[in-house]
């Protein structure tokens, strides 16, 4: 998997926004591209265990892929605690879902100590033998299943988030407050 | 001119956490000395930016309001459990928890340390300790809402939708016309699969709050749901009818709010007309 610039910022923007708790989710690629992630919708930030609006969440952005030939590609959370980088029970079911109708799908967790850096700040998974796995060595030359489609991004990112950037991006429950937060496509932060 | 002060106030009477603004704010009133001309509320100001500063890492800030503290309010177990939360700021939990215990001994039903104790206990990745200190608690200060809300978020962690749902009755017998918890029973419940009570809880959050867009998302869900389902034998439960109506509302007022003028992000609009129509 590529990630274009939307998708590695708008996760870390969205952890940025929220460091007291836990956020997640959704990463988008298009029909016909195999592996290239080229975007990110945030979901939520809080009550991230309940599921009446993550179901209204998944479908909004199913019909949007389908009228923009997108499609779910992965799913992304960081928790609220620092130095967590196991991938939650909520976000195994989520990322086992999004898996169950696209064997490809991958998800990601923050590592919250690394987004105010110039290092990788995504800690991928898998699913592998019946389980969710850390991708080892992902973003360096021993592993190839993950990339930037840009090397740049960690660094561009990391600036682009000290200089407030993140204060910019809207999630679902952002949307669930005033509609006329723009969740889906984020078009303030990129 | 910002009156900092009156923000300031404002964010104590709100309870926001805003710790980069309370910082910015806060910081220039103490180092110029002005914060001593707010007399009693001068005291507040050093505990609210003491607490920002640990938020944002400004240990030196922290350390220099807890000191002003301590200073005019020398033993005092209030001072103290700040220096307790300096403590656990920098990762030195084990102190911090000696902090609580030392104000507990003096005196069980401190309540600030009481609180500081369950919530060292969860950063310490000690959910089960965490909850039943908090049972405890609450056992004694059965009144205090905020504590029950805190309990629900416990258990919500650990996935026990049941005993969250518990908590969220006890928050809702004390606080009633809070329609933000009442959002919370109804997703939890959502959550649990109880249709059927979660659509009562939806609709008293949009009684409470017109046109709240979550709690009318709430009641397309739980009626969409029940339509689909079995008919219930209950004689309690919502008639075909009712479900009907009530989804038609839901449906009109969210159609209402989504297309008004310059309402919604195009996307957004989109992708939400279109999910109403499916639904």
């Amino acid at each position: 998997m590529k990630f274009s610039h939307k998708a590695y910022l708008k996760p870390l923007a969205h952890a940025t926004k929220y460091p007291t708790g836990p956020v997640n989710g959704v990463f988008l690629a298009e029909t016909n591209s195999t592996n290239l992630v080229v975007d990110a919708v945030p979901l939520f930030h809080f009550w991230g265990t309940l599921t009446p609006m993550l179901e209204v969440a998944m479908t909004q952005i199913d019909l949007h892929c389908k009228a923009n030939g997108l499609r779910i590609i992965g799913y992304y959370e960081a928790s609220e605690r620092l130095e967590d980088v196991a991938l939650s029970l909520v976000g195994q079911k989520i990322a086992s879902q999004i898996h169950h109708v696209n064997p490809e799908a991958f998800a990601v967790v923050i590592k919250n100590q690394k987004i105010n850096s110039d290092d990788v700040a995504f800690m991928p998974y898998q699913f592998k033998e019946g389980q969710w796995r850390v991708s080892k060595d992902a973003f360096s030359d021993k592993n190839a299943d993950f990339s930037f489609e840009n090397s740049s991004s960690p660094t561009v990112v990391a600036k682009a988030l000290r200089g407030g950037l993140w204060e910019k991006l809207a999630d679902f429950d952002n949307h669930l407050e005033n509609i006329k937060e723009d969740w889906l496509t984020n078009k303030a932060v990129v | 001119m910002v009156n900092a002060a009156k923000v300031l106030q404002d964010l104590r009477a709100s309870a926001e956490r805003k710790p980069d603004v309370v910082v910015r704010l806060g910081k220039p009133l103490i180092d110029s000395g002005a914060v001593l001309k707010l007399d009693t509320d001068a005291w507040l100001v050093y505990e609210q930016v003491a607490i920002a500063a640990l938020d944002i890492g400004d240990d030196g800030l922290s350390l220099k309001c807890i000191y002003a503290l301590e200073t005019k309010f020398p033993g005092s177990a209030r001072v103290r459990r700040l220096k307790g939360m300096q403590l656990e700021a920098i990762g030195k939990l084990a102190e911090a928890g000696e902090v609580y215990k030392a104000i507990l001994e003096e005196d069980e039903t401190n309540v600030l340390a009481s609180k500081r104790q369950v919530m060292l206990l969860r950063a310490m990745g000690l959910p089960s300790e965490a909850i039943s200190a908090l049972v405890k608690y609450l056992d004694v200060n059965y009144t205090d809402f905020e504590g029950w809300l805190q309990l629900a978020d416990l258990y919500l962690d650990e996935l026990m939708y049941a005993q969250a749902a518990f908590c969220m009755e006890e928050v809702l017998m004390l606080q009633p016309q809070n329609h933000i918890f009442h959002l919370k029973y109804a997703e939890i419940l959502y959550t649990q699969d109880n249709f059927q009570l979660a659509l009562k809880q939806f609709c008293r959050v949009v009684e409470l709050c017109r046109d709240h867009v979550r709690g009318l998302y709430g009641i397309k869900m739980c009626a969409s749901r029940l339509l689909k389902a079995a008919r219930s034998k209950d004689e309690a439960a919502t008639s075909q009818e009712d479900l009907e109506a009530m989804d038609l509302l839901a449906t009109e007022r969210l159609i209402a709010l989504y297309g008004a003028p310059g309402a919604a992000a195009e996307s957004s609009k989109v992708a939400a007309t279109k999910w109403i129509e499916t639904q």
